[in-house]
């Protein structure tokens, strides 16, 4: 058996948030070390962002491939409207309103990792440059439907699939504003870059944003942080504190597109196709997690997973025992949130209401249980899949969860611990015995 | 014999200029920049209990200035020892 890697007091430092790290160098006056964690929390969630644009680049793209344009666009429709509705309705009226919803536009796009540039702010518009655009400009600048046009395809026009969810974003939030508020602007010249246009239609020519508005808005609150360590300040603990929690309106966006899809899948593909998406559009996607998993210690992993937990919006806490890491989800960032009305804002988007949807048969993709939440079904894929001969990274306990508000249980098996499962992970996904450890994978 | 040499001399001029070039990076680079290297070298871990020996050293160097330049001088110094090394076998 693996020896014990942490004491307890141990473990609960090394999954501790990033920003409570940063806040006890700034306390220490170590600003090289502080500055060195600003870095790292900058780029904190950076497997999340492009996992979830790749998630949702290739849902689209398999719904466009097997489906048709058609129902693509009639699909996107609905599932934006849906997300789109409820948070338009929240806005105040005016031009308060049309402020808040160019803020909120903009901070998701200043959390995809991209640069994210202020403009100008005339009588009419605000425009924003994206150079490149963070979700679908990275996608076309890494030149991913040309490497995968069977998972990245281009529309009949010859939009890629990513960018065509965006314009269907646009168009709800356009619907819900009366009007033609938001639209983007492709540049011909330089691939992957956008300038975002924002017509003021209820502002009646006053100025929305002050210069300090403006110098926020679009800048990230770690990127803020080093500016003012530049200028000799060290007032940052408002910019750093719970950092993690910054692009919850991205994390929470992709999560709700992911939902709806599945949902629509099930009740109008049903459960063959269901599963189909759920294992080509996620599960594939977890071929480079089990590389790097080859790659790194135990103590690196816990590390990195404990991060991504904190930056998919989780609250949790971490135990060892003999053979494995078990990560105590209270709730788990997406699911949990979700299924306790929490996502996009509290109570805004309940299970069996619009487009999400609870699975009402038991199988191996719901673990035997029903009714079951149609996003958590990517955890019963992956677990399936790492029994088949993958690294045990990542598997979920499907029993814990009582429904509709309960935790979770997440396991990451040890590298030295033996390969036996235990018997009710394996019912649970439909399999009486795992396979052994593919020697693709071994370290 | 000669031609072995010439190889080997071209070998180490090219590890010793890919040494400077590193070690002037390293030098040039502000924390931030190292932090968010590290992120996205994920094989290198997430946390900073590695295992392996060659991460420890990286790690050594974060958050602490004077490791930082003393690593950078160092590859700086022998990447050019290499390569004048490599030059005279050539």
């Amino acid at each position: 058996m693996p020896e014990r890697l942490f004491t307890p007091e141990q473990l609960l430092e090394a999954t501790a948030p990033l920003c409570d790290e940063a806040a006890r160098a700034l306390k220490d006056g170590n600003i090289p070390r502080l500055r060195f964690l600003l870095g790292r929390m900058s780029v904190g969630h950076f497997e999340l962002c492009y996992g979830y644009i790749h998630w949702v680049a290739r849902l689209a793209g398999k719904v466009l491939l097997d489906c048709g344009e058609a129902c693509l666009d009639e699909l996107l429709s609905r599932v934006t409207r849906f997300i789109v509705s409820p948070a338009a309705a929240g806005l105040p009226g005016g031009a308060a309103g049309e402020k808040t919803a160019i803020a909120g536009i903009m901070s998701l796009w200043s959390m995809q990792l991209a640069p994210v540039a202020f403009l100008e702010e005339t009588r009419d518009e605000v425009a924003v440059a994206l150079s490149p655009c963070g979700s679908g400009g990275r996608l076309l600048l890494d030149t991913w439907d040309r490497l995968a046009p069977h998972r990245y395809p281009r529309t009949g026009a010859g939009t890629p699939v990513f960018c065509r969810v965006c314009e269907h974003f646009r168009r709800a939030v356009n619907e819900a504003a009366g009007g033609p508020f938001w639209r983007a602007e492709p540049s011909t010249g330089r691939p992957g870059c956008c300038r975002m246009v924002f017509r003021k239609l209820r502002a009646h020519g006053e100025p929305l944003f002050s210069g300090d508005e403006i110098e926020a808005l679009g800048i990230p609150r770690c990127t803020r942080a080093l500016k003012r360590l530049d200028q000799g300040r060290t007032d940052i603990l408002d910019l750093t504190a719970g950092q993690h929690r910054e692009w919850r309106p991205l994390h929470d966006l992709f999560c709700l597109f992911v939902t709806a899809v599945f949902s629509w899948a099930d009740r109008e593909q049903g459960p063959a196709y269901l599963s189909e998406l759920v294992y080509e559009t996620y599960v594939t996607l977890f071929e480079m997690p089990y590389v790097t998993h080859g790659l790194m210690d135990d103590r690196s992993l816990v590390c990195t997973l404990a991060r991504n937990w904190h930056y998919h919006q989780a609250g949790f806490h971490v135990t060892e025992e003999e053979d494995r890491f078990v990560f105590h989800l209270d709730p788990c960032g997406s699911g949990g949130r979700l299924n306790r009305g929490e996502l996009g804002g509290e109570g805004r988007y309940p299970y069996g209401k619009g487009m999400l949807h609870a699975i009402e048969r038991p199988d191996p993709h719901t673990f035997m249980r029903a009714p079951f939440p149609s996003y958590c079904i990517h955890c019963a894929a992956t677990n399936r899949d790492q029994f088949l001969g993958k690294p045990w990274a990542f598997l979920v306990d499907g029993d814990v969860p009582q429904p509709p508000a309960g935790s979770c249980r997440q396991y990451l098996y040890k590298k030295a611990s033996p390969r036996l499962a235990p018997p009710r992970l394996l019912e649970q996904v439909g399999l009486d015995r795992a396979e052994p450890l593919k020697e693709v994978y071994l370290s | 014999m000669t031609v072995l040499l010439r190889l080997a001399g071209t070998f180490l001029m090219f590890v010793g200029f890919l040494s400077i070039a590193a070690g002037w990076f390293l030098l040039r680079s502000k924390q931030e920049e190292l932090g968010k290297l590290f992120m996205t070298t994920s094989f290198l871990g997430g946390g900073e209990v590695p295992d392996k020996r060659w991460v420890r050293v990286l790690v050594s160097m974060h958050g602490n200035e004077p490791r930082r330049r003393a690593v950078a001088w160092g590859m700086i110094s022998s990447g050019m020892l290499l390569a004048l090394f490599g030059a005279a076998l050539n």
